[in-house]
């Protein structure tokens, strides 16, 4: 079996990823962004984000926009989205913690656009891994890294975040 | 014909014999009955490990015509009681118009006798089109050929109808068959239980017969009428008809073999199948239908065969149509009480053939040298399955399609005539 | 998987729900689940947006053969809110009894390929009849069969009291009035004794409880005081007219003096009793209007749960639906 790699630590990771969104905010000269985390990594992350940039935070569940519901089934403790602000017109960093299909932050967009018509939408990751199926990308991300087919990332959390790689037996298929 | 049947299992409830032997038939005639008989000329039918006995008399059954052939006919329904092992049929005078009318009657005994598969010998109906106000002509239908009277599933509400429907019977020694229900509580439909709580039927309460049977039993002993019972459902009717004939009253009583196997359980999941007036009732009534059936309590088993189309059973469960087609079944289901109860073949077989022939004064039918053969040869062992290609009776509502059964009817013998012989 | 008959209808191979017809054999994790995602419905209900797109380009055929506009909104609604295409179809019964059978509407509605039907029959069995009649193809949601059940009504009160009250199986539950014709009553009493309740008390005079119904698991009581004595949940039924017609009872009067929920009875309770009631209420009948107005009344939040535990039911058996579909197409 294959050594997993070594990742970096998780703080100097979200200091980065702090870092990049920074620059991105200051490059593109946005004006009052809205922090808006995916639950329940990306939730973690955005609240590290919005006190950093000073900015209100938001939270979205998607599990009511998942398109595999019907092969997954419904997660019945469903945290509630809370958006405590109007998205309209407003510029929006969407967090989340591992990027890799696509398809969660597929569900996000649109479950953001059923709440309004946000000005912009910039995509803040931790971590960004093989295996999308969309044409979506991040803007920021601290760590770009190739897994084998049995590999996945997982953020836990919250007090002390901690990126972790998990090897999973091989009947488990990619959510 | 010159047939041998060799070392069958013969059962005759009128000879009390379960023996296995030889039995000679030729001309129509049994001639000879002996433990090795050797004919040199006769074809020779091996029935090792099958049972011969008197073909069956059935007290009650439906056969449609005139006036729902779309559920059945005089020639599909007496062909497939000959199928189950019956020579002789009592139908209800439920048809459409109702058997009131020596016209019907004619009609009915004429279509049978065409058809060639049972001797049939109606019921007439006790009441002008089974209304239930003016009485029918008893005198002149009976003359036609009625053997008994009957307001089949009707109950006469009225006391003064019923008291001049005996009356006028008793006048001429008529007889009088009965289906016990009141019809006020027979409005549901399903036995009412627990099981009728939570599938949010109408529950049938068993007072529905017991009440009908003390009025019914009133109304005989004050007129002198002899009167048979149909269809007991419960143990409390049982009961009751137990005291009257301890009592010493001229009343005879049947069940008939759906409810000797089956309850209320198998409504379950709303199965249509399994709605019949009356209805299925609990485990413990079907034990004493049983017991009852066992000391001589009830005389005789029915078929109470009722053929349908399939739509009549398609439709949430009080919407469809009351009755079970069960001459196909009969026969597996008629040894599987044999082999599931105390009840011995010959008590089963009493059941079909002689007591209700005494109760009615028909001929004997047993197994006697010299006299017509009227019987049927059983392979208890043949497996089989019930399609719609198998299935003799034109009714849709068979409650058993695409299942193996177990146990067949070879071969019915009707005054020496074969009536039903299984191919394959 | 060993499931009563009962429930075999209702779940795939997997045991995940494709239609609701009834809560009798349904296991209780899976009815925590419903309540558990019906929560989470209830916190949707609250947003600014209400609709989520689980079933969008799915169509639900809300068939009511029996009137009744109340509960045909609240799946309307419910539907609506998971972005399903809904179409009503008020099928008065004088219409199929003119020739046309259940069957043959069947028929016809089956040519729309729709996804979903969600029936409502004056007739017991009927949502079962046609569940096993369009299977496998349409989830069916059972909105009330003749006095058989009416799943989505009792979950709604479990889920009132899940949302108010401690666990099941520390409370104890009394149910008033026509329990032999309600349909929500006998759903109820599954649901409460699959959940772990204890004590469930029927309430009523003789000619309104269902034959053995202590079989139930529940006991039964004709003193109202008596009954109401301790409990923490008390469940109003709604009394029908036209019962007086059809000797069940003397009269609206005499029914009140015995059974009515008064304040001074409401006193036998728990002092922190709830009270539901399906509605609409028949006040001075059933209830005091104090009571069906005051602190413990439940009456209205109640409404806002039904649309919560529709949405929860519809998309578990639309997915239920889908996986099924989904094994038998993988086993052809």
């Amino acid at each position: 079996m294959a050594q997993p790699p070594q990742l970096p630590d998780t703080p100097s990771l979200v200091a980065d990823l702090v870092q990049q969104v920074s620059q991105l905010i200051k490059h593109h000269q946005i004006q009052d962004p809205l922090v808006i985390g995916i639950h329940t990594g990306g939730a973690w992350l955005a609240e590290t984000l919005a006190k950093t940039l000073n900015a209100p935070l938001g939270k979205l569940d998607i599990s009511f926009y998942r398109d595999d519901f019907t092969q997954q089934g419904l997660n019945p403790k469903v945290n509630p989205s809370s958006l405590p602000f109007d998205i309209n017109n407003r510029h929006i960093i969407l967090v989340d913690d591992v990027l890799m299909t696509g398809r969660t932050i597929r569900a996000a967009l649109n479950e953001l656009f059923d709440y309004g018509r946000p000005a912009s939408i910039k995509l803040a990751t931790l971590c960004a891994i093989n295996g999308r199926q969309l044409p979506i990308q991040a803007d920021a991300c601290a760590l770009e890294l190739q897994v084998t087919a049995n590999q996945y990332l997982q953020l836990e959390g919250p007090e002390p975040l901690q990126l972790t790689i998990i090897e999973r037996t091989i009947d488990e298929s990619a959510s | 014909m010159n047939i041998l049947i060799r070392q069958a299992r013969v059962v005759d409830p009128y000879q009390q014999l379960d023996a296995i032997m030889d039995v000679h038939i030729a001309d129509g005639n049994i001639q000879a009955i002996g433990a090795e008989l050797n004919i040199p000329d006769a074809q020779v039918i091996e029935a090792k490990g099958q049972i011969l006995c008197p073909n069956f008399t059935d007290l009650l059954s439906y056969l449609r015509q005139p006036g729902n052939s779309q559920k059945g006919t005089i020639a599909s329904e007496t062909r497939a009681a000959a199928s189950a092992g019956f020579g002789t049929l009592l139908p209800s005078p439920d048809t459409q118009p109702a058997s009131d009318s020596t016209a019907v009657l004619e009609l009915v005994q004429d279509r049978a006798e065409q058809a060639g598969y049972c001797q049939v010998l109606p019921i007439a109906a006790l009441t002008q089109g089974l209304q239930s106000t003016h009485l029918s002509n008893m005198l002149g239908l009976n003359k036609a050929g009625a053997v008994a009277f009957s307001n089949a599933g009707y109950d006469i509400t009225d006391n003064t109808v019923l008291l001049r429907c005996y009356e006028y019977a008793a006048t001429y020694k008529l007889k009088i068959f009965v289906q016990a229900r009141d019809a006020a509580l027979s409005h549901g439909h399903m036995h009412d239980g627990i099981l009728a709580t939570q599938l949010g039927l109408n529950g049938i309460p068993v007072i529905a017969e017991t009440l009908a049977i003390s009025r019914h039993l009133q109304m005989m002993q004050h007129t002198g009428v002899s009167c048979h019972f149909q269809q007991l459902s419960s143990a409390a009717g049982v009961e009751m008809l137990r005291q009257a004939k301890a009592q010493g009253l001229a009343i005879s009583a049947d069940v008939d073999l759906a409810h000797l196997c089956n309850t209320e359980q198998q409504v379950q999941g709303y199965n249509s199948q399994y709605h019949v007036q009356p209805p299925l009732r609990h485990e413990s009534d079907r034990q004493a239908l049983i017991a009852g059936l066992a000391d001589g309590t009830i005389d005789a088993i029915v078929s109470a065969h009722q053929p349908h189309e399939a739509a009549a059973k398609q439709a949430p469960f009080a919407d469809t149509a009351t009755g079970m087609a069960i001459y196909d079944i009969f026969m597996p289901l008629l040894l599987s009480l044999a082999a599931d109860t105390n009840l011995s073949l010959l008590q089963l077989t009493a059941a079909l053939s002689k007591q209700p022939r005494s109760l009615l004064g028909l001929d004997e039918n047993g197994l006697t040298v010299g006299a017509a053969a009227n019987l049927c040869l059983i392979d208890p062992n043949l497996s089989w399955q019930l399609t719609s290609t198998s299935q003799q009776s034109r009714g849709a509502n068979q409650c058993l399609q695409n299942s193996t059964l177990m146990g067949r009817v070879m071969l019915t013998l009707q005054h020496g005539k074969v009536t039903w012989q299984a191919h394959d | 998987m060993n499931l009563p008959p009962s429930a075999q209808l209702q779940l795939t191979e997997t045991g995940e729900l494709r239609h609701f017809l009834s809560i009798d054999g349904l296991p209780k994790t899976l009815l925590e689940r419903i309540l558990d995602t019906a929560n989470s419905f209830v916190v949707v209900g609250n947003q600014e947006v209400k609709k989520v797109p689980l079933l969008r380009g799915k169509t639900v055929v809300n068939l009511f053969f029996e009137n009744s506009t109340r509960t045909r909104s609240t799946f309307e609604l419910a539907a609506q809110r998971l972005s399903a295409d809904v179409l009503n179809l008020d099928i008065n019964t004088s219409a199929t009894s003119k020739g046309e059978s259940l069957l043959d509407t069947l028929r016809n509605l089956r040519a729309m390929h729709s996804d979903m039907f969600v029936v409502r029959h004056s007739q017991s069995g009927a949502a079962h009849f046609i569940a096993q009649q369009v299977t496998p193809n349409v989830a069916i949601i059972n909105a009330g069969d003749g006095r058989h059940a009416h799943p989505t009504q009792a979950m709604l009160d479990m889920l009132t009291i899940y949302r108010h009250k401690a666990s099941f199986d520390q409370l104890k539950v009394a149910i008033v009035g026509d329990i032999l014709h309600s349909r929500v009553a006998r759903d109820q009493v599954h649901a409460l004794t699959t959940l772990g309740c204890q004590d469930v008390r029927l309430i009523g005079p003789n000619t309104l409880l269902p034959t053995a119904a202590e079989e139930l698991g529940v006991t039964t009581y004709n003193d109202l005081d008596k009954g109401l004595e301790d409990v923490d949940v008390i469940i109003m039924l709604r009394l029908q007219t036209e019962r007086m017609d059809s000797a069940f009872l003397p009269s609206a009067s005499e029914y009140y003096q015995a059974y009515g929920l008064t304040r001074q009875r409401l006193c036998k309770a728990k002092s922190d009793a709830i009270v539901m009631h399906p509605g609409p209420i028949n006040r001075g009948i059933e209830i005091e209007s104090e009571v069906a107005d005051g602190e413990q009344s439940l009456i209205l939040n109640q409404v806002g749960y039904g649309i919560a535990i529709r949405m929860a039911v519809m998309s578990m058996a639309m997915s239920g639906q889908m996986q099924q579909r989904q094994i038998m197409e993988a086993n052809q």
